[in-house]
């Protein structure tokens, strides 16, 4: 039924093909989604806000302009040309605190994915390979990691840990550890039960190869999916920390930070919660419009004929 | 001649669990097999799903130890070799598998498939590699461009050539074929069996070439093994077991077999039932409860596999049931 | 008197602009109590037919026929409801994995039971009778117990015979198996394939056997449609066709068969692959590949020509014995 199982074959006497270099073809191969496209060209605005914010901010981040307090946005009734997107409850411009914020949301957001993933894969692997002893054990770590609840097992960790904000990038990435060794492992098990791993065995392949060069390429998709997801997860989880007052400290500008403590002025002024509200959206948006992207430019079987 | 395959008496046992906290059952998917390969022969082992071919396939390539027995590979016995000698007999023997869109990884060039075990088992620099692969992909027939493709943009005959040139990078001495054109239709099925003749009048290689097909294994065989349940029940020259099977189940299986020709069919001989569960063997010979030739001591008594007529064979009546 | 009647069938997938014909102006003529096989490589469009007859294909493929009729009624004018009462009634299939063919979370009785409540209305016991008498009639062993098995805990074998109970159900006129056998050992083979002539025989049902084992074919089927690339090139008798083959395509298919080259190292082998919906030719279909090509063969595309026993699409068909 499926017309994608017909393989073409040129004729004998095409001409020999080129190939685009590796990067080219990841990048002809992304072009093609405009959706991801979109994604990171947004992530690249951000991000150049991020690194250049004191030369793109209008104005410090923790400036309090104490005859502005709650400042509409400038396109709004009374709100002023000074402050674009209008100031919080202590006065300080909004648009100041987004772009100082991008810094650590990103950096929260980015690491904390990172600082889970890497074990997480490893682990995973290692319980796949070795599903008795090993596995058996690091499965039965992860349910109960899994069973307690994620911001209160946060909580715990920063406690021990003593608050700060590499402590609550720990504590977030040991929260979303068991979803990445529980993705690895299960798709790792029904790869290493392929021919084709049989196959590599047979040519002699040492562990490490068989781990990473064999079976991890053809459980990326998953993970990928699933690290743009909790990408979001992390900013708000850090959020929630310093809102506890466990993370990142006020007056240090984070988004998540920024939505939890205006909560009290919603219905006075909505865009002391919307708009960084807005940002994350956007930023979660484009990452997972990128992830999508990625996906699909590291499938094989997506690309066509070279 | 040389022998580069030599097995003797190989036996694998899986334990399988028989419940909660009842213990383990020990299946016998292979129970005591012995046989001798010479360099550039074609030893065919045949039989039905569930008989052991693929326990035997997992020995042979080293993927598991076997629970009994041993294995003499070009001279070593791979049972009591070291770590070390048994790396260097892996690149003797190479295996093609039945699936040809399962055993290539999809997320890897064929070029780089190719050239993996080279990189595991050789200190060749990459031009070097890449000189091997080039020679051996248009040996096999694949034109040099597939380099850079894919898996998934080939054809299941044109993967099969690829697992095929896989198989033969090392030069190995031996080749596992298990099943290896079941997946194909019978054009490209005629193509990969003329491209296994032609790479083994090359390179002399012994191949053991395990089916289900008995018309593909009269084509390609010089010696055929018949299993039932883990054990070789008929073991002998093609000519003289396709001329005159004496086992009870090689003539089942050969008279089950359709053919083209009117007057090539045999007499059918109806088997009833299906193979036993190798948790469960029944007492005795193991095909008594679908022979029907069945007789007391067939029930009770296991038959031993005996040298008759110029072949090996396991039954006890034999004799008074091909006369 | 003709049970189905198909001419020129197309089925075209993808774009209107450059559509891709998987089924390509096919006929095809079933009589009542009659076996017909349909042969082909994969791709080559058997199974696309079949599921376009029986309004399966949901909207992916646009079907279009001069004419197609079963058992009096034209299908194409029927709307989606009255052609779901006779798919399944009166003409029914039975597929190649009957692993997956089954659902695995209902026991095979609830399955069987499950047709005879929808189509014939049975209820109560008289339902249960008729399931346990289906599971008898396919020659199930212990089948009062085997009704409330689960498909896991079915043989490869037993779980086909399950697959055609449900099939005949409804005492249907025409059957329909697509690759009934290739799943299967070549001893259970056998089974189904007998026990398909002889529910074919005591029904006197149609019974069309899509398959690419020319063999199997050879034994049971009165007449074969030959198919490659979407369109029927031969269309003859058995054993005619098999002796002397009208199509070169044909030839080409049985000269590959092991059985047919006996003693040869090499099999007779057909150059190339069946074309892709890229790149049809523009004459004859198998023109790039054919070894009597003619000039006219590769501009101008033969249409299927009546003959004394059957149908043929070449325009230099082989009259000689060379097969």
């Amino acid at each position: 039924m499926s017309l994608q199982k017909q393989t073409v074959v040129p004729d004998a006497d095409a001409p020999v093909a080129t190939y685009p270099s590796p990067v080219k073809e990841f990048w002809q191969a992304f072009s093609q989604n405009k959706g991801a496209v979109a994604g990171l060209v947004f992530m690249l605005v951000v991000v150049f806000a991020a690194i250049f914010a004191p030369l793109v901010a209008p104005y410090s981040p923790i400036e309090q302009y104490h005859d502005h307090l709650l400042t509409p946005p400038a396109w709004c009734e009374g709100g002023s040309r000074a402050f674009l997107l209008g100031t919080d409850e202590a006065g300080r411009d909004l648009l100041s605190r987004l772009i100082y914020g991008a810094r650590m949301s990103l950096l929260i957001g980015l690491s904390s994915v990172v600082v889970a993933l890497i074990p997480g894969v490893i682990l995973g692997l290692l319980a796949a390979f070795f599903p008795r002893m090993i596995g058996g054990s690091i499965m039965r770590l992860m349910d109960v990691l899994m069973a307690l609840p994620s911001l209160l097992l946060a909580v715990a960790i920063v406690a021990i840990l003593g608050p700060g904000f590499i402590n609550s990038i720990i504590a977030i990435a040991v929260v979303g550890l068991p979803a990445y060794v529980r993705l690895t492992r299960a798709s790792a098990m029904s790869e290493l039960n392929r021919d084709y791993v049989t196959a590599s065995r047979v040519c002699g392949a040492g562990l490490l190869r068989l781990m990473f060069i064999t079976v991890l390429p053809n459980c990326m998709a998953p993970l990928i999916v699933h690290a743009t997801m909790s990408f979001s997860s992390a900013i708000l989880e850090a959020s929630a920390l310093g809102f506890l007052g466990l993370g990142v400290q006020p007056p240090t500008p984070e988004w998540g930070t920024m939505l939890a403590s205006a909560r009290d002025y919603i219905e006075r002024a909505w865009w002391v919660v919307s708009l960084p509200g807005l940002t994350i959206l956007l930023a979660v948006l484009s990452i997972n419009l990128m992830g999508d992207g990625l996906r699909d430019a590291l499938d094989p079987k997506l690309k066509r004929i070279a | 001649m040389s022998t580069v395959l030599q097995a003797r008496e190989l036996a694998r046992y899986y334990p399988v669990s028989r419940g909660f906290l009842k213990g383990y059952a020990q299946v016998r998917a292979l129970n005591g097999v012995s046989f001798e390969l010479d360099a550039g022969r074609t030893l065919a082992v045949v039989g039905e799903s569930g008989c052991g071919k693929s326990t035997l396939a997992r020995q042979l390539t080293l993927i598991e130890p076997p629970s009994a027995g041993s294995l003499i590979l070009d001279g070593v016995d791979a049972t009591t070799a070291s770590r070390q000698e048994l790396a260097g007999m892996r690149t003797k023997v190479q295996m093609v598998f039945q699936n040809p869109y399962a055993s290539l990884n999809p997320r890897q060039k064929i070029g780089d498939q190719l050239a993996e075990p080279l990189v595991i088992n050789t200190g060749l620099s990459r031009p070097e590699r890449i000189e091997k692969v080039r020679a051996m992909m248009s040996k096999v027939g694949l034109r040099p461009e597939f380099f850079y493709r894919y898996p998934h943009m080939f054809s299941g005959g044109q993967r099969q050539r690829i697992a095929i040139a896989r198989a033969m990078m090392l030069n190995p001495r031996i080749v596992i074929a298990d099943e290896p054109t079941s997946a194909l239709d019978v054009s490209i099925q005629a193509q990969v069996l003329n491209l296994f003749m032609d790479l083994q009048e090359e390179f002399n290689t012994a191949y053991v070439f395990i089916s289900h097909n008995l018309a593909v294994v009269e084509h390609v065989a010089d010696d055929v093994l018949v299993m039932y349940l883990g054990r070789a029940v008929e073991m002998g020259s093609k000519e003289l077991i396709y001329t005159r099977p004496l086992h009870p189940y090689t003539q089942a299986l050969l008279s089950a077999t359709p053919s083209i020709h009117a007057s090539e069919r045999r007499v059918k001989i109806p088997i009833r039932g299906e193979l036993p569960s190798p948790m469960n063997p029944p007492e005795g010979c193991a095909f008594h409860k679908r022979c029907p030739h069945a007789a007391e001591r067939c029930r009770s008594e296991v038959p031993e596999l005996r040298e008759l007529d110029g072949r090996q064979l396991a039954c006890h009546r034999a004799e008074e049931i091909n006369v | 008197m003709n049970l189905l009647e198909i001419n020129s069938l197309s089925v075209a997938f993808g774009s209107t602009e450059k559509p891709f014909h998987a089924v390509d102006g096919l006929d095809l003529t079933v009589r009542q109590g009659e076996i017909v096989g349909i042969v082909g490589e994969s791709g080559s469009g058997k199974s696309v037919t079949m599921m376009a007859m029986m309004g399966l294909l949901d909207g992916q493929g646009r079907i279009t026929a001069e004419r197609l009729q079963f058992d009096g009624k034209d299908l194409l004018t029927l709307g989606a409801r009255e052609r779901r009462r006779i798919v399944g009634k009166d003409i029914s299939m039975i597929f190649q994995d009957p692993m997956t063919a089954l659902n695995p979370s209902f026991t095979v009785g609830y399955q069987i039971m499950e047709v005879l409540r929808e189509h014939l209305g049975l209820k109560g016991s008289a339902l249960r009778q008729r399931a346990l008498e289906l599971m008898e009639m396919v020659e199930i062993p212990a089948a009062a117990s085997r009704l409330d098995a689960y498909p896991h805990q079915l043989s490869g074998g037993m779980s086909q015979r399950v697959a055609i109970a449900m099939a005949i159900a409804c005492r249907p006129k025409l059957l329909i198996a697509d690759e009934p056998t290739t799943a299967l050992d070549v001893t259970i083979q056998a089974q189904i394939m007998d026990l398909l002539v002889s529910l074919q025989q005591s029904q006197n049902m149609s019974l069309i056997l899509i398959t690419h084992d020319l063999a199997v074919i050879s034994e049971i089927a009165q007449r074969v449609a030959v198919m490659y690339a979407g369109q029927v090139v031969e269309l003859s008798r058995v054993p005619d066709i098999f002796l002397s083959p009208a199509h070169p395509y044909t030839e080409a298919l049985l000269a590959s068969i092991p059985e047919h080259s006996k003693g040869a190292r090499r099999l007779s082998t057909l150059p190339g692959i069946v074309p892709g919906h890229h790149d049809r030719p523009v004459g004859c279909l198998l023109s790039p590949r054919c070894p009597y090509v003619q000039d006219s063969c590769r501009t101008v595309r033969p249409e299927l020509t009546t003959t004394s026993a059957g149908a043929v699409r070449c325009h230099f068909p082989l009259s000689g014995k060379e097969a």
